[in-house]
């Protein structure tokens, strides 16, 4: 009876936190789990690394009995594989050299001096965007196969991409590697952008034929193409 | 409505202050103040001495406002929302800091190019074809006041009365916020850097000149006028030029209500 009071607690409380990273902490403090609080990976902050941070578990239970972190231990895996940190004595690591755009899906362990372990993860990715500005009669772009770009965009108005050959584009919320909308292949291509993204920001994933491709990005401003 | 517990109250603050309503606009703030008045519906402490911070009395205070950005004549067309901190130093001296955000400007571009851009306006001076984008638009800056301020409170306890008068001195400070989508627009980024050159981030002093009513030990609500000046010789100027006039033609008009903690 205990037991399904405090599950349904625990599903009422990840339903009402709304937020996966604050729903995991509060299931390891309800399942007194040794684990990491508030496992943070980078979202895009740097172009080639992913920075992890966390704070220490809560240990004020008297469950514990005055149990330490012995040290922590960073995860990681993405779809071309996996990799580990040594012993850490900080709450925070850098992954380095990591591939731009790809998802990695990051855990941290605290081993306490008793043999206990608890573990918390959260995904990051390195981004390495150009910024996309909309000039006056359009912009022009020098690629070589697949460019990211980060831009900002008004709901509203329609966004074209003429192509030198032909070419793709997808749109991602800003912090995000979750596709909202592509387009393409074709000479030049238009997105009515009907999406807020985060605070209006996205990235945008452009790919071209021909080598050395270019593009040119013109906006509407809402009077039409 | 009024229990005879607020009537005395109210009744002395009309016979002490008939002369208020010699002029429209002063009659406007008289009811206002009658009104935050009766809206309290507590029993007015006229006679309650005022508490000593020393003695257990409230230290700090917070007070939410609502003002215009200019007198009477914009009073039901544009409003600004601030708040105040309050450090109570002594029953007729406090320490304040203000903060209001005073209004939203939007851009937009003229031309189907992005070659010209218009702005800042408000959002009903904005085309037609935009209508219905408000919640979603990225073309904008914000404007906001903050204020270190010195009060002098005068109590008018003295004759019986719940109110006390205020009076508030300062720098002031208004400054912009652009939204990021300058960095993605250059067009919009010319507007907006022509719009600052004159702009800014504006440093003058703040004057205040209010009254509070004192519900409770605990509560103040009231109106004061607000003026933002260059300088005291120029306010000097102004108010050689314009007399009373000055008032309604560059006092902000605000009312507040505020905790005493």
């Amino acid at each position: 009876m205990r037991r399904a009071r405090r599950a349904a607690f625990l599903a009422a409380s990840c339903l009402a936190s709304l937020s996966l990273g604050g729903c995991q902490d509060l299931f390891n403090a309800i399942l007194h789990s040794p684990a990491p609080v508030g496992v943070e990976a980078s979202d895009g902050d740097y172009p080639d690394r992913i920075s992890v941070s966390w704070s220490a578990p809560d240990l004020s239970d008297e469950s514990w009995d005055g149990a330490e972190v012995s040290y922590y231990e960073v995860e990681w895996s993405w779809e071309g594989g996996s990799g580990s940190s040594s012993h850490l004595y900080s709450t925070s690591y850098t992954i380095s050299s990591v591939a731009e755009a790809e998802e990695y899906y990051v855990t941290v362990a605290a081993h306490l001096d008793t043999g206990e372990t608890g573990s918390a993860s959260d995904s990051g990715f390195a981004m390495d965007a150009e910024k996309l500005v909309w000039a006056s009669g359009g912009s022009s772009y020098t690629i070589s196969g697949e460019r990211w770009y980060e831009t900002m965009l008004q709901e509203g108005f329609s966004y074209r991409f003429a192509f030198s050959a032909t070419g793709s584009v997808a749109f991602y919320p800003y912090e995000s590697l979750d596709e909202l909308h592509s387009i393409g292949s074709a000479n030049a291509v238009t997105w009515n952008c009907d999406e807020e993204g985060e605070g209006s920001k996205f990235y945008l994933r452009v790919s071209a034929s021909g080598y050395p491709a270019t593009f040119t990005a013109s906006c509407d401003y809402g009077f039409g193409f | 409505m009024l229990g005879s517990g607020q009537a005395p109250g109210l009744r002395a603050i009309l016979k002490a202050m008939p002369q208020l309503a010699t002029r429209p606009s002063r009659a406007l703030a008289l009811a206002g103040a009658l009104l935050f008045a009766a809206l309290a519906g507590a029993p007015p402490t006229a006679a309650e001495p005022e508490p000593r911070p020393g003695g257990g009395g409230p230290r700090f205070g917070i007070d939410a406002f609502v003002g215009t950005p200019s007198a009477f004549g914009d009073a039901f067309r544009s409003v600004f929302f601030g708040a105040s901190l309050r450090y109570i130093v002594s029953p007729n001296l406090e320490l304040s800091l203000d903060y209001a955000f005073m209004d939203v400007g939007y851009y937009y571009p003229e031309d189907a190019q992005g070659d010209s851009w218009a702005g800042p306006v408000p959002w009903s001076s904005m085309p037609e074809r935009y209508e219905g984008m408000r919640s979603s638009w990225i073309f904008y800056h914000t404007r906001h006041f903050l204020a270190p301020q010195l009060w002098y409170l005068a109590p008018l306890d003295r004759f019986e009365l719940p109110l006390a008068l205020r009076v508030g001195a300062g720098p002031a400070f208004s400054f912009l916020v652009a939204n990021d989508a300058a960095d993605y627009y250059p067009g919009l980024a010319e507007a907006y850097a022509l719009f600052k050159k004159d702009f800014e981030a504006y440093l003058g002093l703040s004057l205040r000149l209010g009254l509070e009513y004192r519900p409770g030990r605990f509560w103040r609500l009231g109106l004061e006028y607000l003026f933002i000046v260059d300088s005291f010789s120029g306010l000097a100027d102004d108010l050689g030029r314009y007399g009373f006039g000055y008032v309604e033609r560059s006092g902000n008009l605000l009312a507040f209500v505020g905790a005493r903690l």
